[in-house]
């Protein structure tokens, strides 16, 4: 017969602190199913195609601080010039444009990207990085064609 | 500013994410678990300094992770169901000779875990002379041995 083992054993706590693993374990379960779905970004919730006139908008709602989001904008340019009008309070999170612009001119307002037809194609990407999270409300015109770009930002 | 809240947030993450992937997965240190740590540090990385790479902006982050691991010891020190919460309390596997099945599943902790530590520390090779075992909080597993069984350790 051995000696009784002297331990600071507490199951009760032991099975609530187990209770909270499992929940743990199903908020992470969630968490990730969240992700695959794109409800954090780049996925199936997340991604918008806005339709206008003969110009298209589309863009993640859902985008993360200090990470390139792109922004697809297609439309059909009315003469050798495809011009991109954004509101100036999207400018600071403009990371490029893709391709280059062959002009860009910055308003009081708004910040407007020109370029060659030929090399716009169909359209441009404006690759966005926003410096800060939180919720973007911009306007986004391509030719006569207006948008209202609205994304959120995580963390 | 910036680089002492993301190194804040981070701490606690990991804290709680390791916490909730309980003990024995971090005791049970294989190769792969290493390497898994290391992938590990490389994805929070970006997380802890986002585009600074500052000798100073380092700094911050390096003395921002040892406060909160200073203060957190504190707050152990000082609530102790703090401490049992984030380190865990030690469990009793084998009780008086007899394996607790809803302790060694729960914690994932088998007999072969239980024999793996026995044989490393005591020289026990079977499950009958083993008179308790009682996973730490820190992951270890503790054996001791029946009585007249001698201890090598």
């Amino acid at each position: 017969m051995s000696a009784p083992l002297e331990l600071d054993q507490d199951m009760s706590l032991q099975r609530r602190m187990w209770l909270v693993q499992r929940v743990g374990w199903i908020i992470g379960g969630l968490f990730l199913i969240a992700a695959l779905a794109g409800a954090l970004g780049e996925g199936v919730i997340s991604h918008k195609k806005e339709q206008a006139g003969n110009a298209t908008l589309e863009y993640e709602r859902v985008a993360r601080r200090e990470t390139p989001t792109p922004v697809r904008i297609e439309g059909k340019p009315a003469d050798e010039t495809f011009e991109v009008e954004v509101d100036r309070k999207i400018a600071d999170a403009i990371d490029a444009w893709i391709p280059d612009p062959r002009e860009t001119v910055v308003g009081p307002e708004t910040v407007t990207a020109r370029f060659d037809a030929f090399a716009a194609g169909a359209g441009v990407t404006m690759r966005l990085k926003h410096p800060h999270a939180g919720s973007t409300n911009a306007g986004v015109r391509v030719g006569p064609n207006r948008f209202e770009f609205k994304q959120f930002v995580l963390p | 500013m910036d680089n002492v809240i993301r190194g804040v947030v981070i701490y606690f993450l990991v804290l709680i994410v390791f916490r909730l992937a309980g003990r024995r997965t971090i005791s049970q240190t294989t190769p792969f678990d290493l390497a898994l740590v290391l992938l590990i540090s490389e994805a929070a990385q970006p997380g802890l300094t986002g585009e600074d790479r500052s000798i100073v902006g380092s700094a911050i982050t390096i003395c921002t992770l040892i406060a909160c691991d200073v203060a957190m010891s504190f707050v152990k020190l000082r609530v102790p169901i703090v401490g049992k919460w984030l380190d865990g309390v030690p469990l009793a596997v084998v009780r008086d000779g007899k394996p607790n099945e809803e302790s060694m599943r729960r914690s994932r902790v088998d007999e072969e875990d239980i024999l793996a530590a026995a044989r490393d520390k005591r020289g026990i090779g079977s499950m009958g002379e083993i008179e308790h075992a009682v996973l730490e909080s820190d992951g270890q597993i503790s054996v001791i041995p029946r009585k007249g069984k001698s201890a090598t350790a």
